[in-house]
């Protein structure tokens, strides 16, 4: 860009104060895990990322590429809007198993959380499934799901009685 | 040049250059523009002012000075339509925002941002969000702190609180 030395300057020196609608685009652009520091930044960021409509769009986003979660016990879960996959490894390498095929992984990059929040907790859990970037899981032992909504907090209830399956809405 | 462009053009009376209409910007310190209206209509702003007839008259750009406009219009010529026929050239040239070195770069890409959005050029906004994610990609808290000139204002408790929620992404 060329330097021609700056004409009259309308805003506070070193000022970078760019509209809300003009940070969202490029928050939008970040994966959850960078997402969680800029948090940490200030206030009106903090308000940004977690305001439920950017929420959506993050999710509305990321679920047209499939986000990776990582899971302790050599389990990963690869969630899409459309499609669920179960992802192990296998000798230094992850291989995407779908029902009916297995497929190596050139072009996936998995975005690896290598120390989730809830890392302790997911010793023993399945995926149930996913609908809107909202992953179920359910505890093997006492069938307990809990559901996990991104940046949002992990949200965990106990089974019902009878067992059968509640629908919570993480907010 | 576009047909629809000549007959427009013929029928308005408006300054044409050849059989181009011209369209008359003005920044906000006053500078002067005169634009080929099929360039300047890459602005969604500027677009709707001419099917709206609005564009008749010298257009005031507010908020935007001279020297943007100038870096605005010279986006708006390498991204005409036909006008840049080797792909690798335009490539090269957008590279040039991938990277915000200093400060200097650090403001442009700000002003371009800044009217960008007032014009509504989504080609170019899409360009300068990309450049500024790239360059906070790999900063801390307090270097992000930095480059947006944003001073916390958090309480030490609010914060620790906040830092203890996101612990798992400050790890490696």
């Amino acid at each position: 860009m060329n330097r021609v030395s700056r004409g009259r300057d309308m805003r506070r020196k070193g000022d970078f104060s760019l509209p809300d609608d003009v940070m969202t685009d490029i928050f939008l652009r970040f994966p959850i895990k960078k997402l969680a520091q800029l948090r940490c930044v200030c206030q009106s960021w903090n308000q940004l990322i977690t305001n439920q409509s950017f929420v959506e769009s993050h999710i509305n986003q990321s679920t047209s590429k499939a986000c990776i979660l990582y899971l302790p016990h050599c389990l990963l879960g690869l969630y899409s809007e459309t499609q669920e996959f179960g992802l192990y490894p296998k000798t230094n390498q992850f291989v995407l198993v779908s029902k009916t095929n297995e497929l190596s992984l050139p072009d996936l990059k998995p975005a690896k959380i290598c120390n989730p929040p809830f890392a302790t907790e997911l010793m023993d859990w399945n995926i149930i499934g996913s609908c809107n970037g909202v992953l179920c899981l359910c505890n093997n032992s006492d069938r307990s799901l809990i559901y996990i909504r991104g940046i949002l907090p992990l949200t965990s209830i106990q089974p019902s009685q009878d067992h059968s399956v509640n629908t919570i809405y993480v907010t | 040049m576009s047909t629809a462009a000549t007959a427009d053009a013929s029928s308005s009376g408006d300054t044409t250059e050849g059989s181009v209409r011209l369209l008359t910007l003005q920044s906000e310190d006053g500078e002067v523009f005169e634009v080929k209206e099929t360039i300047a209509t890459q602005s969604v702003t500027i677009k709707g002012m001419v099917d709206d007839d609005c564009a008749t008259s010298t257009i005031p750009v507010c908020n935007v000075t001279g020297r943007t406009l100038a870096m605005v219009i010279e986006w708006w010529n390498k991204h005409e339509i036909g006008a840049v026929s080797n792909e690798k050239e335009l490539k090269e040239w957008e590279s040039q925002f991938d990277t915000i070195d200093d400060k200097s770069d650090r403001d442009d890409v700000y002003d371009l941002l800044m009217a960008a959005n007032y014009l509504n050029i989504p080609t170019l906004l899409d360009c300068c969000t990309s450049a500024v994610a790239e360059a906070i990609k790999g900063k801390s808290t307090d270097e992000m702190r930095e480059f947006f000139d944003i001073k916390s204002d958090f309480d030490e408790k609010e914060e620790d609180a906040l830092r203890k929620e996101n612990q798992w992404a400050f790890e490696n």
